[in-house]
């Protein structure tokens, strides 16, 4: 372990004004890595909101179960096409999560996928293995 | 729906107070944001809130009209411009030269500005590509005031 807390190259911009960083550390440490959704599949959905290669065709890879395959459709639905989110794909989602794991999911997503963005304007790409830590 | 999980509605209440109602960059420019990320993600419910507090700073209804065509529009002035032009480099790629866009907004906005500003388009515009796929209209989620809302948005929920 570092003797001192590493600043990433994310968090050294966010820094830049001090209620940034500590809102951003907040929302990391209570919806991205907490929270009532495991941390797995959200790190799933963050590689596929990044652009991983080895996710984006998630719909006919039995590498992912049904569960996995759901939330990535809302990723799809989030990122590219809120069509994407019919009556089909809110059962198969009402099947696996519930209303609260929906939320904080929904929301995570929502901010990574903001996030992402913004570092890509700035110039900054995470590596998918850490893209919720970025 | 944020209150489904009390820790995400504590954290995006925090996410607001922080980084849109206070700041370091003022509150009425990104308004003129969050509108605009609307309009570009096609998010009907984030597009017809309005903030009390912009339109307390100036903000007039016309204002959000001609946010499409920014660029174009006389209601703009340069500085506003270069802050919706940075919005729409977030939400879908720069527009123009990387360097043109940055030189734009060094001439109007310090970097601590231009962290929180960039920082907050990014909430908004995350939150704004995830609320369009729960289809849900005003008035079924908050149903006891008008407050906030684009006066288009509230002839349509009385009528």
């Amino acid at each position: 372990m570092p003797a001192v807390d590493p600043v990433g190259e994310s968090d050294a911009i966010r820094a830049r004004v001090p209620d940034v960083l500590r809102t951003y550390r907040e929302t990391r440490e209570n919806v991205i890595d907490g929270g009532i959704v495991d941390r797995e599949l959200k790190q799933l959905c963050a590689r596929y909101l990044n652009g991983d290669d080895d996710v984006v065709e998630f719909d006919d890879d039995d590498r992912f179960d049904e569960r996995e395959r759901a939330a990535l459709g809302w990723a799809q639905a989030i990122a590219w096409d809120p069509a994407v989110a019919d009556d089909d794909l809110w059962s198969r989602l009402h099947r696996h999560f519930s209303e609260p794991e929906l939320v904080e999911l929904g929301y995570c997503m929502a901010i990574i996928h903001g996030q992402l963005h913004w570092l890509r304007a700035l110039g900054v790409r995470p590596r998918h293995e850490d893209v919720l830590a970025f | 729906m944020r209150a489904h999980v009390p820790a995400t509605l504590r954290d995006f209440w925090w996410q607001w107070e922080r980084t849109f109602r206070n700041g370091v960059c003022e509150h009425e420019i990104k308004e003129l944001c969050r509108v605009y990320v609307s309009k570009t993600v096609e998010c009907g419910y984030c597009g017809n809130q309005r903030s009390t507090r912009a339109r307390a700073g100036g903000v007039e209804e016309r204002d959000y009209d001609e946010l499409l065509d920014f660029e174009r529009s006389d209601r703009y002035d340069a500085r506003q411009r270069a802050a919706l032009a940075y919005a729409q480099a977030i939400a879908w790629g720069p527009d123009e030269d990387d360097e043109e866009l940055w030189a734009r907004l060094h001439l109007h906005f310090s970097d601590e500005e231009l962290v929180e500003l960039g920082y907050f388009v990014a909430v908004t515009f995350g939150q704004q590509s995830w609320v369009r796929t729960l289809d849900i209209g005003h008035h079924e989620v908050l149903d006891e005031t008008d407050e906030g809302l684009a006066p288009n948005a509230v002839r349509a929920v009385t009528r």
